[in-house]
């Protein structure tokens, strides 16, 4: 095999001069959250590295996790796939179709046999019956593509968590990647979907760094995952004001305040839409007055509903309203204890009477 | 004899479409199947959940068409609740319904049919001063020197030098089908990559309004976004200029790239006919100048052509039993225990998932049988095409003005009669057409709502009917749009607060339908048969017509 | 009452044999104890630290309780509206529950400790069958069923197991799941790695919470009964169990504790 190009090579190659490549680097290094003093490095990593074979599979998915892949501002998406990765087979951009389009993929696996990623967007069934792709079992595929590669990255809510496909009853057994690969390196970049730039910029952390970044204890990346919404939210501050919008358009909701009682779950999301913002940095669910309801959150599709904050029974589908539950527990027992009293009054009474007599 | 060829995955599309079809030695296609291989299941999974969250889960049916679910649903429940929204939220809507459709069309043509008809290897063998004449010749578009399109060309001789061709790879290069000269090769392949950074800006308009794209956020009720232009966190002037001047670039990108670019590789492909299909056109109709109930204030009327009729448009009623049904004799469904035999209109749809297709990994679908995880609806027992070709067709037959005379304009400048819209080519151009109207109409709804803040009007959210409690026990509501895709409803039976029953049939599910209870095919079955194949180990005619539709498979099974 | 057929110790050297039950068959300690009346003595049952962990404890819950609720719910709102800055509402309500979990965790660790050096009524052993005897006997007894319930004079087994589950693991619960929360904005500190292993008994955050909250309402049950309960026993056997809250004595019968002090 000849020797492949480097991103750098590739980059100037495309007509980009040395000077948009570098801005093009300290983009990407802004985006990995470095120090502009560190974008040297990804310089450097980019002038000597080769395009990243990707081969994206998609499941159980709604493409949503692909559209927003390719909104991606820094980087854009065409020095992306122009220049950083090599996206071998993706079934929405893929020019061949058909019994080419396999053999795209089954190439990789013969020519990148442990250096190409493996981007997986959606849930995958255990039964066959619920997706197969070209006559094959979508399961069989994941693991023969996932057996060969030098890691797996899951985006998007369906194949880190199940998604939306697993929400309840799970019509079709869906599950999370991990069910399936063990030995494999897998990163989940959850969320429903997540940022474009988050997606972009794990790809961009292992070509410039020539490994996986570090992980929580769930298996995200700590550089997008690290804090929730709620610590970095720009509503925070009427959070802890006590200033709360009660409704939709009324004057709160003009003001900014918090929206934690229409119901927002800012509070146990981990995320960056506050942070990175969506789109370019234009705005995120809560800025633009919509409670976030925890897209990027395990089984987030079944932990109530989106506008009144609410607890889940632990261990069962059910969410109720705690307060509600409690002082009406709380009551019932009030209501017994004054019950039991009276009989222990009256019972003591007799008692009593009776032992006089004995006497 | 007949051959069976199969095409699966057909890649540019999204989710999963598997084409079965059968030619004859001659190469002609005499039959085809239309499979979707994948489901979810998600009108079961919002069973039981609060009305007023199920646009959230029902708008992951599709992230490529991200708003259109969870505009359907949420005017389904006010629908059902009787909820009347404020004329701003009906705009903002509207405006980002219009957004997702020049997003949706654009994307189409350039990253999922384009590839169809232009070879992007020959590309690599133009002149680009040629090139640069050529474009400069159909538009005033700015990118436009040779020393522009030498950059482009440079870029795709350096990638496929490379050996890592990426997308590109294996792709139906040199095809005979391909008739475009090596420049215009090289003006598309420009717009590509061009189009693939302009469709990040577009979608910036339902970040604004709805804080993320893919899939911004909707409310039942209106539109949570407050419009205030005198608070700092509200849509104040700032952010309306900032959709305002997105919406004045989309228009721009629309009528100085993608239509000169649409006609003039049209132009190349004129004797191109096939792909016509069925003739039977549906629409529900949208963008309303009032309110959605005000069907007669429709810039896209309502109406059914049947037969290619256009002296007779039939109204459609949504709610009326016999109007849409819904067959499963050739999908993996059951209805009421059974294999099929009958339909069931959406009120008392049922989704009962019953695989008996072949274990994996097959070579063919048992096509005599169920096939596909698609149902079938159908309008009186009757199938039906939906989508750009078929609202120009009703809108035209309609007698639509605005319609008319984009039609008339276009056909008579690539010197074509109004039946050459019935082919695959027509409906990639119908689309071209809409996609004019549409961010036209989004310039005028935008002014619209200018107009309405400046009247002091900034009201989004109608709040009286928020709590379940004031909802009646038992409430059925349909929400219809027409989506980029075609005529899109959600059916929802509300009882107790909870969603009891919830049917979604998609633009996708009526074109590629399988085949019924009378066995009568589908739109994508019914274009694809006739056409001839150049050769069958490259499907690149079954890729156009096919793609000529925008598939959407997450969208037609959900 | 006949003596217990069970592979028991006798509590020795009492002159006068009290009922065996529970509460002295194993624990062979001796109380100290001061005669009052002629038939009944005062005995010291809870400590100092016993009873200020009593009074710390409730009154740690009922203000976590206050401020907790209001998290989850601010049912009211602040006083000044418009602008955050003049408003920390919500940061007192948290700043409160705060300051008073670390209150209350330190008292309850206190308590743990002492479980191990306090005096017999201080502990807590129910891997012995005779103890969930007397347990079924004390539930008998507050069903108004014929009554065969010992006399204890420290806590009833039923009282003992409702502060084991309750009370104390009711504590674990909330003290494990809030200190995750209170740490998780700041993951990388040595404090949050210390709790980073709760989630996989409770969950990711959301399930964290619920727990959290649902756990602050089974204190609430609880004090409605404990409270109850501890004003009846105070009524039916005029032993001063709420006063002894207050000061350590309790007035016992002579044979309930044993004669040998009382000199
Ligand atoms: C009996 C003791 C306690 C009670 C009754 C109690 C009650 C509550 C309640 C009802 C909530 C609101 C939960 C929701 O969001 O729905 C809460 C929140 C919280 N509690 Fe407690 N709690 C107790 C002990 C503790 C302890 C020991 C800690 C340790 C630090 C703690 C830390 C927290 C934290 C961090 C929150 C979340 C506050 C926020 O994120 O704004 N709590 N508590
Ligand atoms: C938040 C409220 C309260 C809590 C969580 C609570 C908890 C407890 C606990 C854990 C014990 C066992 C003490 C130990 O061995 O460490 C206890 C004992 C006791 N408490 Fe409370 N308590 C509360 C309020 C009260 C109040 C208001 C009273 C009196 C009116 C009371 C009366 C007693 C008595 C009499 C005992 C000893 C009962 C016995 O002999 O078993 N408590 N309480
Ligand atoms: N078919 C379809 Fe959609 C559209 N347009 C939805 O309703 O694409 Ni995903
Ligand atoms: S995570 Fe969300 S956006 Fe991505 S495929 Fe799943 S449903 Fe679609
Ligand atoms: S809006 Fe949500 S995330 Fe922001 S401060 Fe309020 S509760 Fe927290
Ligand atoms: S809903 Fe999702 S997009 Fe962000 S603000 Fe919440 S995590
Ligand atoms: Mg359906």
């Amino acid at each position: 095999m000849k020797r492949q190009k480097t991103v750098y090579e590739a980059a100037i190659d495309h007509g980009f001069s040395r000077r948009d490549f570098l801005k093009m680097c300290t983009a990407l290094a802004a985006a990995l959250g470095l120090e502009f003093t560190q974008s040297e490095q990804v310089v450097k990593a980019m002038e000597t590295k080769t395009r990243v074979p990707v081969v994206w599979l998609q499941f159980q998915d709604c493409t949503g996790c692909s559209e927003s892949f390719i909104r991606s501002s820094q980087p854009k998406t065409e020095s992306v796939l122009l220049e950083m990765i090599s996206l071998e087979y993706s079934e929405v951009l893929s020019a061949p179709s058909g019994h080419q389009a396999e053999t795209s993929m089954k190439q990789v696996l013969k020519n990148y046999k442990g250096e190409y990623i493996l981007a997986v967007e959606g849930s995958i069934p255990d039964d066959d019956a619920f997706l197969t792709v070209g006559g094959q079992s979508a399961k069989a595929t994941f693991l023969e593509m996932a057996a060969g590669a030098k890691a797996i990255v899951a985006y998007g809510s369906c194949s880190s968590w199940g998604g939306i496909a697993a929400a309840h009853p799970n019509p079709t057994g869906a599950k999370p990647v991990t069910s399936f690969v063990k030995d494999t390196p897998t990163i989940l970049v959850p969320g429903c979907p997540p940022i474009a730039e988050v997606m972009t910029g794990v790809i961009a952390h292992i070509i410039t760094f020539g490994k996986l970044p570090e992980l929580d204890q769930f298996g995200r990346p700590k550089a997008f995952y690290r804090h929730r919404i709620h610590d970095k939210c720009n509503r925070r501050a009427y959070f802890d004001a006590g200033l709360f919008v009660e409704n939709f358009d009324d004057e709160g909701a003009k003001q900014g305040y918090c929206l934690y009682k229409v119901g927002c779950k800012g509070p146990t999301t981990y995320n960056s839409c506050a942070e990175m913002r969506w789109n370019g940095g234009v705005s995120y669910p809560i800025q633009s007055g919509n409670p976030c309801f925890g897209c990027s959150e395990k089984d987030f599709w079944d932990n109530g509903p989106f506008y009144t904050r609410r607890a889940k029974i632990p261990g069962t589908q059910t969410t109720i309203n705690p307060d509600n539950v409690g002082l009406a527990v709380v009551g019932l027992a009030a209501a017994g204890v004054t019950v039991h009293a009276a009989g222990t009054v009256i019972k003591k009474k007799l008692d009593d009477k009776r032992g006089e007599e004995h006497e | 004899m007949s051959e069976r060829i199969v095409v699966d995955p057909i890649t540019r599309i999204e989710g999963h479409l598997r084409v079965e079809v059968d030619i004859d030695e001659k190469g002609v296609i005499k039959e085809a199947y239309s499979s979707g291989t994948s489901v979810r299941g998600l009108e079961l999974i919002v069973k039981d959940r609060d009305p007023r969250d199920v646009w959230a889960y029902v708008q992951r049916i599709c992230g490529v068409c991200t708003t259109v679910h969870a505009l359907t649903s949420i005017r389904a429940v006010e629908d059902a609740l009787k909820i009347k929204i404020p004329r701003n939220a009906h705009l903002i809507r509207d405006i980002m319904n219009e957004a997702q459709f020049v997003h949706d069309h654009v994307v189409h043509f350039y990253h999922l049919h384009a590839l169809d008809w232009v070879d992007v290897v020959s590309a690599t063998k133009a002149d680009p001063a040629e090139t640069s004449k050529i474009a400069q010749s159909i538009s005033s578009w700015l990118k436009s020197s040779p020393g522009y399109f030498t950059d482009v060309q440079n870029k795709v001789k350096k990638l496929i030098e490379s050996g890592q061709l990426g997308l590109f790879a294996n792709g139906y290069w040199g095809h005979k089908a391909y008739k475009l000269p090596p420049e215009v090769n090289l003006l598309a392949v420009a717009h590509y990559l061009e189009a693939l950074d302009w469709q990040k800006e577009i979608v910036k308009i339902h970040t604004i309004f709805g804080g993320k794209n893919p899939h911004p956020h909707y409310v039942v009720g209106g539109m949570a976004t407050p419009l205030d232009i005198n608070s700092d966190n509200g849509v104040h002037a700032e952010r309306l200029m900032h959709v305002s001047q997105l919406i004045d670039q989309a228009r721009e990108f629309v009528n100085q790239v993608y239509i000169p670019d649409l006609l003039a590789i049209g132009s190349f492909y004129k004797d191109w006919t096939y792909g016509g299909g069925l003739n039977n056109y549906l629409c529900y109709g949208d963008f309303s100048t009032g309110d959605i109930y005000d069907t007669k204030l429709y810039r896209m009327p309502r109406g059914i052509v049947l037969n290619g009729n256009l002296n007779e448009v039939l109204d459609i009623d949504l709610k009326d039993p016999k109007h849409i049904q819904e067959y499963i004799d050739h999908s993996w469904y059951t209805y009421d225990g059974e294999d099929g035999g009958k339909g069931k209109h959406p009120f008392e749809g049922e989704t009962t998932l019953n695989y008996t297709g072949p274990k994996a990994p097959f070579k063919t679908l048992d096509t005599n049988k169920q096939y596909s995880w698609l149902k079938a609806p159908r309008f009186k027992e009757h199938p039906m095409e939906t989508g750009p070709l078929a609202r120009m067709i009703v809108g035209y037959a309609s007698g639509k003005e605005e319609i008319v005379n984009i039609v008339d304009d276009t056909l008579k400048k690539l010197d074509l009669p109004i039946a050459a819209l019935q082919s695959a080519l027509g409906r990639t151009v119908a689309r071209g057409l809409e996609t004019v109207l549409i961010s036209g109409w989004l310039r005028n709804d935008m002014d619209a709502l200018l107009k309405n803040i400046k009247s002091g009007n900034q009201s989004t959210f109608d709040r009286t009917k928020w709590e379940p409690s004031t909802w009646p026990e038992r409430a059925k509501g349909v929400g219809w749009m027409e989506a980029p895709r075609g005529a899109l409803g959600h059916w929802i039976d509300i009882e107790k607060g909870k969603t009891k029953n919830y049917q979604a049939v998609v633009p996708t599910t009526w074109n590629a339908s399988p085949r019924d209870h009378k066995n009568t095919i589908g739109a994508y079955e019914a274009a694809l048969k006739g056409t001839p194949m150049l050769n069958k180990e490259e499907p690149l005619e079954i890729m156009r017509i096919i793609h000529s539709f925008d598939p959407c498979l997450a969208c037609a099974v959900h | 009452m006949g003596a217990p057929k069970l592979p028991i110790q006798t509590p020795g050297p009492f002159p006068e044999i009290p009922a065996i039950n529970s509460e002295n068959s194993y624990h062979k300690d001796e109380p100290i104890i001061y005669t009052t009346m002629e038939n009944d003595v005062k005995v010291y049952v809870w400590e100092l630290p016993v009873r200020l962990y009593h009074w710390i404890n409730a009154a740690a819950i009922i203000l976590l309780m206050v401020t907790g609720i209001y998290i989850g719910k601010p049912f009211a709102g602040a006083g000044i509206p418009e602008e955050a800055y003049y408003s920390n509402l919500m940061g007192w309500a948290r700043y409160i529950h705060f300051f008073t979990a670390f209150v209350f965790t330190a008292a309850f660790l206190y308590r743990m400790y002492w479980c191990f050096v306090g005096n017999k009524f201080a502990k807590f052993n129910p891997f012995r069958w005779v103890f969930w005897k007397d347990t079924f006997h004390t539930i008998k007894f507050y069903l108004f069923l014929k009554n065969k319930k010992p006399h204890f004079v420290g806590h009833n087994p039923l009282a003992l197991l409702s502060y084991w589950i309750f009370n104390y693991l009711g504590s674990v619960i909330v003290i494990l799941t809030g200190f995750f929360m209170y740490f998780e904005p700041q993951k990388e500190t040595i404090w949050a790695k210390m709790f980073a292993w709760v989630p996989y008994i409770f969950g990711n955050s959301f399930t964290m919470r619920s727990w959290h909250h649902l756990t602050a309402w089974a204190f609430m049950l609880f004090i409605v009964l404990h409270v109850y309960l501890a004003f009846r026993d105070d009524y039916l056997e005029r032993c001063g169990s709420i006063s002894s809250l207050f000061t350590g004595y309790k007035t016992e019968p002579k044979k309930a504790v044993g004669e040998k002090h009382d000199k």
